[in-house]
């Protein structure tokens, strides 16, 4: 039987799904039915109005849950988690259910459970919306946007971000818009777009000027290098990625950039600079194996042509374009000489 | 007052089932087969189930067969689920599940049985009708398209409202109503091409639930109100376009009159 779609299922039902192809874990179906059993009262207040239910009605059906809780063991994070989960449940108003469905939600995409953590972000953004909660239907996008990117689902991916980032400017957010539009402009890279996402790294970089941010504006600055070295623009990702190793102490980061410079560099024919960005990586790796995974991918090969496809499919060729501006052979001539900039930021 | 099919062999489920349902009633199964049965046979709105009420047969395959041959027809499913029978039915065709520990809250139930109870005809004709015949005119359609499963007729849709039967045709004629006569027809006639798009029923059933002698009767009843050549009794878009029709004849003397005749 193939699964129905979210609208033909019973409520609360794609939380369930996580047991595909995994119908006979009983330790999965354990906890996947207890998500499940935990967002009944949520999804009841929803449907009926946070108000309506009967106060007494309520508490015996958040009871019902917690007893079922006993099923984990007692220190167990997951039925620690629920429990906090329900605490906040009963206080019935919006924020909390809507916080407190985002958390579990949070909970459940930690456990690598994408269906159970769409249905609460799903469950969180209806009450935020149903109830003006115009912080929280951000984040609720903003999380559903990064679930359908782990789908591989672009074009819901792309739209939910897209609807974080305008919502956020509506509401003149600073943070919450700039955690959207970096989670939009990754997409837009990873759907090779990254012309677009540029323009967007490049907002993101007017905004820390004028909020005076310097952690937002390093991170625009590495978000611009790595974006123009996938549209081509090598002289100008050399040149922000150098200005962002000068600001960032964040190594995943800073590593991306190390990559995407190497790239950059090979591309423009500055081969010693080129070389000694392979060198600081292969140093890195040596030093650090277990080090964390860069948090930005990878720059996929630049200076193709633009669609929809599946992200990161082209084979790995470097760059190739015209002669190196002036800007571009100095800081190559400086990270050539075994500039200190280069090395770990911790020492 | 809508026909509730239920399969539920613990007294203590029938109680707290009969104490939720009213004022709606309640026909008891003692098998799956009976309550295909009743759901063929007799205008069941919802069906309620015991996953669990047959020993040695598959509950979920229970449902999934009734959602195929009824699947217009709400079925909720109770007891004790487990995660692997409640991602199963969700596949099956459930429309919601009690899971045991809710079984005996009586506000839950009436919650679950008044959101399955909203997806009929009656429901969907009252909505096409909003904002085209007076509300009062819409209460009227309304109240008789519930009595169509337990076969109202005009006096009795009379009695209901309070009135005599020379009032109620005098007030369908203010509103631009067909007579009330007129109106139960196209009711009936509604609700036996919504319940046949059902491949569980066939047209003697449907026939003989809406109170026809037979299912020729009631294709007679279709060529009055769809005229002669009505559209095939179980296509696709036949209840679609008879509806339109009586919405159209609902409204057909208020369009040729303007807006105005809506008060």
């Amino acid at each position: 039987m193939p699964p129905p779609a979210r609208d033909e299922a019973f409520p609360g039902w794609p939380v369930l799904r996580d047991l595909e192809s995994r119908e006979r874990d009983p330790d999965l179906g354990r906890r996947v039915r207890l998500r499940f059993l935990a967002l009944r009262p949520v999804r009841r207040l929803l449907a009926q109005g946070v108000d309506a239910v009967p106060a007494d009605s309520f508490d015996r059906q958040v009871e019902g849950v917690r007893e079922e809780l006993g099923l984990l063991p007692a220190r167990d994070p997951e039925r620690i988690r629920l429990t906090r989960f329900l605490r906040q449940v009963r206080l019935r108003t919006p924020l909390a259910l809507t916080t407190a469905t985002l958390d579990l939600g949070e909970m459940i995409e930690a456990a690598g459970h994408l269906n159970g953590a769409a249905e609460c972000y799903r469950i969180a953004l209806e009450i935020a919306e149903a109830y003006r909660l115009d912080p929280e239907q951000v984040t609720a996008l903003r999380l559903l946007g990064g679930i359908h990117r782990k789908s591989g689902r672009w074009d819901d991916a792309e739209e939910a971000f897209r609807l974080a980032v305008d919502l956020a400017h509506r509401l003149t957010h600073p943070q919450q818009w700039t955690r959207s539009a970096e989670a939009l402009a990754l997409v837009l890279r990873e759907r090779g777009r990254p012309d677009e996402a540029g323009r967007l790294y490049e907002r993101m970089l007017e905004h820390a000027v004028e909020h005076a941010e310097p952690t937002l504006y390093a991170d625009a600055l590495v978000g611009i290098c790595l974006a123009k070295v996938e549209a081509g623009d090598l002289d100008a990702a050399i040149e922000h990625g150098w200005e962002a190793i000068g600001r960032t102490t964040d190594e995943a980061q800073r590593t991306a950039v190390i990559h995407a410079l190497g790239l950059a560099f090979a591309g423009l024919g500055l081969n010693d600079a080129a070389e000694r960005c392979q060198q600081v990586l292969a140093d890195r790796v040596r030093e650090r194996p277990d080090a964390t995974p860069v948090r930005w991918p990878a720059p996929p090969p630049p200076a193709r042509p633009a669609t929809a496809s599946v992200p990161g499919a082209a084979p790995p060729e470097p760059p190739r374009a015209g002669p190196p501006s002036d800007a571009a052979r100095r800081i190559a001539a400086e990270v050539a000489s075994a500039s200190d900039r280069l090395v770990p930021a911790s020492g | 007052m809508a026909l509730i099919a239920a399969l539920l062999p613990d007294p203590a489920d029938r109680a707290s089932l009969t104490a939720a349902a009213a004022p709606h009633d309640v026909l008891w199964a003692g098998t799956w087969r009976e309550l295909d049965r009743l759901v063929r046979v007799r205008p069941v709105a919802v069906a309620i189930a015991d996953l669990h009420s047959e020993a040695r047969k598959d509950g979920v395959l229970r449902v999934l067969r009734f959602s195929q041959r009824f699947p217009l027809t709400p079925i909720l499913v109770w007891g004790e689920l487990d995660g692997r029978s409640l991602y199963r039915l969700g596949k099956a065709g459930a429309t919601d599940v009690i899971p045991a520990r809710d079984a005996d809250d009586r506000h839950i139930i009436i919650e679950l049985l008044d959101r399955s109870l909203g997806t009929g005809p009656a429901t969907m004709i009252s909505e096409r009708l909003l904002g085209r015949v007076p509300e009062e005119a819409r209460a009227l359609i309304s109240l008789a398209a519930e009595g169509v499963p337990g076969r109202i007729r005009v006096p009795d849709l009379a009695r209901t409202i309070r009135i005599s039967v020379s009032s109620l045709e005098r007030r369908c004629e203010r509103w631009a109503l067909p007579t009330p006569g007129r109106l139960l027809l196209w009711l009936r006639v509604l609700f036996g091409l919504h319940w046949l798009r059902e491949p569980g029923r066939s047209i003697e059933s449907v026939a003989s639930q809406l109170g026809y002698s037979s299912g020729a009767a009631f294709r007679r009843a279709l060529r009055a109100t769809l005229g002669d050549r009505p559209p095939p009794p179980r296509h696709d878009r036949s209840f679609e376009r008879a509806l339109d029709a009586f919405i159209a004849e609902c409204t057909a003397d208020r369009a040729s009159h303007g807006p105005s005749s809506l008060d």
